[in-house]
Order: C-alpha cells, then sequence, then structure tokens
C-alpha cells in the first residue's frame, strides 16, 4: 500500500500529522509523491507549515490589567446576581427566610395592625361619643315606667277573669305598682264592691290599705260598705274604717244594721264600730 | 266548640219507698268535648252537700240523691207517685265547660260527682251540707255558707271561704303559681302543705290563735296612713306577713273566731 498513491484528502489529512513526526516512513514518502505532483497540496503543506512555525514563534500576549479587573468585576456581578435571587440561603434559618421573602405575610401583617389599631380607635370613640350617663338613666326611667304600664294593663286584664285564683294574682300585682294611678285605684274599688269571691274582695280590701291617705280612696271604701253582702268583708270593712277614725262611714255602717240577714256577730261589731266612731 | 250539649237525663231512679221519705236517686253522665284538656265543674247548690272525688277516667259521672222532698199533707192512703225529674238535675257542657243545675233551692240534694284528676272546680251551698273534695287537680273556688270545707290531697290554687264551718285544706304537693286564700268567719282553719313548700304568708286570726311548725320569716306589718283634718295618722295593720323558704305565691289565711293551723304534711 506504501506505492499507491494517494489522494488529496489524504494528503490533507496527513498534512497537518507530518510536522509532529506522526508518520510512518512509507507514508512519508507517499506524501512526498503527491506533494511532488498535486501543487494544491503543496501549498496547503506551505500554509500549515508557515502558521506553525508562526504559532510557535509569536509569544502570547500578556493579559491586561484591564482584563484582569474586568473579569473580577464579571465575577462579582455574577454573585450579586445570585445573592438576590437567594441570598440568605446559608445565613437564616428556612422559617424566616419563607417570612422575609414572601411578600404576602408581610401584608397579611400589616391589615392585622390596621384593622386592631382601628378598632382600638373606634372603640376609644365610641366611647368618648357613648350616651352620657343621664341620659342612659333617663332610658332607665322610660323602661321602668313602661313596664309600670304593663303590669297596670295585665293586673287590669286580670282583674276580669272569671277564676278568682287569676282576679287575686291580679290583686297581688297591684301591690309591686309603685305609683298607681287612678285607673288602677278605680278598678280595686270596683272589685272590692262587685266581685263575686268573697276572697278577692279581702284581699283587694287589704291591697287597698296601702292607699288609704288618699281622701278619694277613702270615699270608695265607705261607699263600698253598702255592697257588702259578706259577713267577712263587712267586719273587715268596719274594722278599717274604725282604724281610720273615719266618722263619715257611719252612715253606711248603720245602713248595713238594717240590711235583710244581717248576722248577729256581724251586728255586733257594726255596733260597736258605730259607738267607737261616733 | 261553642255547641250546647243539654244532656238527656238517664233516670235511674230508684225510688225506694220507705216509711216516712222517699229517697231519689238520679245519675247522670257527662263526657267532655275535649278530654285531652282539663274540665270546669260549676256546681251550685242551696241546700245539700258537694262531695268530689277524682278519679282514673274521663267522664264527669254525677251521683244526686235527696231524701228530703216534702210530702204532700193528704195522700188519702194513695201511693205518691214522683214526677219525671224531681231532683231537677241537668247538665250543661261547652267547650270543655260544665254547669250543673238542680232544685236544690227547694229542699235539699246531696251530690256526689266523679270527675277526672285534673279539673276545675268552682263549687257553691248555702245550708246543709259540707263540700268536701279529694284527689283532684286543680284551681278551685269553693264557698260555703253554714257548713264546713274539706279539701283532701288537692293540688292548685284554693280559693277557699266559708261562714260557719270548718275548712281544712291538705295539699299533695306545692305546684302553684297563683295566690290562694282561706278565709272563714266562726270556724277554725287547717291548711297542710308538703314539706316543700314556698310561699309568702298572710295570716289574721281576729279572736283566736295562730299555729305553724313551717319556718315563717316574719316581714314588717304594713302601716295604715289617713289623714283626718290635717291629722295624720298611721296605724299598724294587724296582718301577720311572712315568708316560708324565701317566699313564693300569697297565701292568705284570715278567720275572726277559731284557731290557724299551717302545718307541715308528714
Amino acid at each position: 500500500m506504501s506505492d499507491r498513491p494517494i489522494n488529496c484528502d489524504q494528503a490533507k489529512d496527513w498534512i497537518s500529522d507530518g510536522p509532529k513526526g506522526r508518520l510512518s516512513d512509507a507514508e512519508q514518502a507517499a506524501m512526498d509523491t503527491h506533494m511532488s505532483i498535486c501543487t494544491q497540496c503543496r501549498q496547503d503543506l506551505e500554509d500549515t507549515r508557515q502558521l506553525r512555525q508562526w504559532l510557535q514563534t509569536d509569544q502570547a500576549p500578556a493579559p491586561s490589567l484591564r482584563m484582569q479587573t474586568q473579569f473580577y468585576d464579571m465575577l462579582y456581578s455574577l454573585e450579586e446576581v445570585k445573592s438576590e435571587q437567594r441570598p440568605t440561603k446559608s445565613a437564616f434559618p428556612f422559617n424566616a427566610i419563607k417570612f422575609k421573602s414572601n411578600s404576602a405575610v408581610w401584608f397579611q401583617v400589616a391589615a392585622t395592625i390596621l384593622l386592631v389599631s382601628s378598632g382600638i380607635i373606634t372603640g376609644y370613640w365610641l366611647r368618648s361619643q357613648a350616651p352620657s350617663v343621664q341620659f342612659a338613666q333617663k332610658q332607665i326611667d322610660t323602661m321602668a315606667v313602661q313596664i309600670q304600664q304593663m303590669r297596670q294593663m295585665m293586673m287590669l286584664t286580670l282583674l276580669e277573669n272569671p277564676s278568682a285564683a287569676e282576679r287575686l294574682q291580679a290583686v297581688s300585682l297591684s301591690n309591686e305598682l309603685d305609683h298607681p294611678d287612678e285607673q288602677v285605684i278605680d278598678a280595686l274599688l270596683t272589685t272590692l264592691s262587685y266581685d263575686t269571691n268573697v276572697n278577692v274582695r279581702l284581699v283587694t280590701l287589704d291591697a287597698l290599705l296601702k292607699y288609704t291617705d288618699r281622701p278619694h280612696v277613702r270615699e270608695g271604701l265607705i261607699e263600698s260598705l253598702a255592697y257588702q253582702d259578706s259577713p267577712v268583708v263587712q267586719m273587715a270593712l268596719a274594722d278599717l274604717m274604725v282604724k281610720l277614725q273615719e266618722k263619715r262611714s257611719v252612715k253606711a255602717l248603720r245602713g248595713l244594721l238594717l240590711q235583710k240577714g244581717i248576722r248577729s256577730p256581724v251586728k255586733a261589731k257594726i255596733e260597736h264600730s258605730i259607738m267607737k266612731l261616733s | 266548640m261553642n255547641r250546647y250539649v243539654k244532656i238527656g237525663l238517664m233516670l235511674l231512679i230508684s225510688a225506694s219507698a220507705m216509711k216516712a221519705q222517699n229517697v231519689i236517686k238520679n245519675q247522670l253522665t257527662v263526657s267532655l268535648s275535649n278530654p285531652a284538656r282539663p274540665g270546669m265543674l260549676d256546681l251550685n247548690l242551696v241546700f245539700g252537700k258537694i262531695h268530689i272525688q277524682g278519679y282514673a277516667g274521663k267522664d264527669i259521672i254525677i251521683d244526686a240523691a235527696s231524701s228530703g222532698e216534702p210530702q204532700s199533707e193528704s195522700n188519702d192512703g194513695l201511693k205518691r207517685i214522683s214526677k219525671g225529674n224531681p231532683l231537677g238535675l241537668s247538665a250543661e257542657e261547652s267547650n270543655n265547660n260544665i254547669t250543673i243545675s238542680t232544685n236544690s233551692n227547694a229542699f235539699p240534694i246531696d251530690v256526689i260527682i266523679k270527675v277526672p284528676w285534673r279539673t276545675a272546680l268552682k263549687l257553691r251551698t248555702y245550708d246543709k251540707g259540707d263540700i268536701v273534695v279529694e284527689n283532684v287537680i286543680g284551681d278551685m273556688e269553693v264557698d260555703n255558707v253554714n257548713g264546713g270545707i274539706s279539701l283532701k290531697n288537692v293540688s292548685g290554687s284554693i280559693v277557699a271561704n266559708t261562714y260557719k264551718g270548718e275548712l281544712k285544706a291538705s295539699f299533695q304537693d306545692t305546684k302553684f303559681d297563683k295566690p290562694m286564700a282561706f278565709s272563714s268567719m266562726g270556724g277554725r282553719i287547717e291548711v297542710s302543705y308538703p314539706s316543700s313548700l314556698k310561699a309568702n304568708v298572710k295570716v289574721k286570726s281576729e279572736n283566736g290563735e295562730v299555729f305553724s311548725d313551717f319556718n315563717i320569716a316574719r316581714n314588717p306589718a304594713a302601716i295604715v296612713k289617713t289623714s283626718i283634718s290635717g291629722v295624720n295618722k298611721s296605724t299598724l295593720d294587724d296582718w301577720l306577713y311572712g315568708k316560708i323558704d324565701g317566699g313564693g305565691p300569697e297565701i292568705m289565711i284570715s278567720n275572726y273566731y277559731g284557731n290557724i293551723y299551717l302545718k307541715k304534711l308528714k
């Protein structure tokens, strides 16, 4: 194969290897033969040889100072970019990283503080604007009056109930009224005169005792004497008249004595009362 | 349900002829229009006694008896044939309210009525008999004039009054929310409650004494005020006001003659 002429392609491969001494003697001979016939390849070989010589002779340029600074600048700038992206990876524990890096958390904290502080401020503001003690007292008074009115209404309604127990309850409700008006007093006086149950009348009489300092009540008590047919109530009223020293009642008491079917103990009691009064 | 049911009479007349007088007996059964709800019984006698018994049934069974129907003077040896309904017994029921009427204004009639446990009562008689109520739960209004009142093992708010007789009441429980009142003119009053009683009491016995084994915390007496021609006068009220176990609905007891007993049920 050493005698065989080589083509230009192979010669080109060998051109770059030739100077390094990698070619065998037979190859070198074939190469030389080819060089002698092919001008193109001879030219190539010459160029390669010249380039190699230039490379060997020419000195490598020394790196300039500026290049060095530029390099380091570049390095630093690269590092900065990295540190901006993951700045604390090694310096902080990881929840702190999350906390610091997540801007939404900061927003939430800010919102919380804002809300709480606005709540406190509103609270103080409302307190400073709150109704004064006097106003509150007024409200309580209004409510007390309303409750009083409701009780009064309830009492007046209950007084007309057919059940005696309910009417008794109505009368005891009247004891809870602080300042009953004329309507209540009149209702009680009506009950005292016209209620069908003796016990209701008795309890009503007792409820009216609280108001005997009102002239209207005393007059009503005297008037009701004429309507009493129950001995128990008759005697209770006669007793009360003595206690009140109500001389005007003598006439009504005398009227009772004339009542048909009056019982003897009652008669004795009333006579005694009349004696005490006159 | 405002229908009026005039109940026909079931005349179970057993006219057992006795030597001097006849005993006439009538029975009447009334059912409530709404048995699920307690009924209300209204009985107004003039002469006679009333005896009410609670029982585990739904109907109201009225037994009326009389032995005092006046005899005509000259019967010429003939046997007297009584009227169809000599006692005039009738009952009206409307919306669970039962009203019983009789001819008791002419002669004494004794009425024995069986009612469901839960029944409200309104009873009144004037003469010739006591009123007795046993084992009934409900509000009661009981009035007597010349007889006693005896309420045994009852419950509810009671309003009772008599003129002459003794008034006795014993309660099976203390479940009442309305006031009660017991009054009498000339009889002793004895009221017994279970020891769990909580109530406000108001007691007065004009000429008698008050006794109780309940622990009554006394409230100050009320003051009766008056002013006569510019002179203001204050007198202490004679009522005894007190609270039993912190207080509750009011119980009023008053009489003129005879003692008052407020007792614990043993």
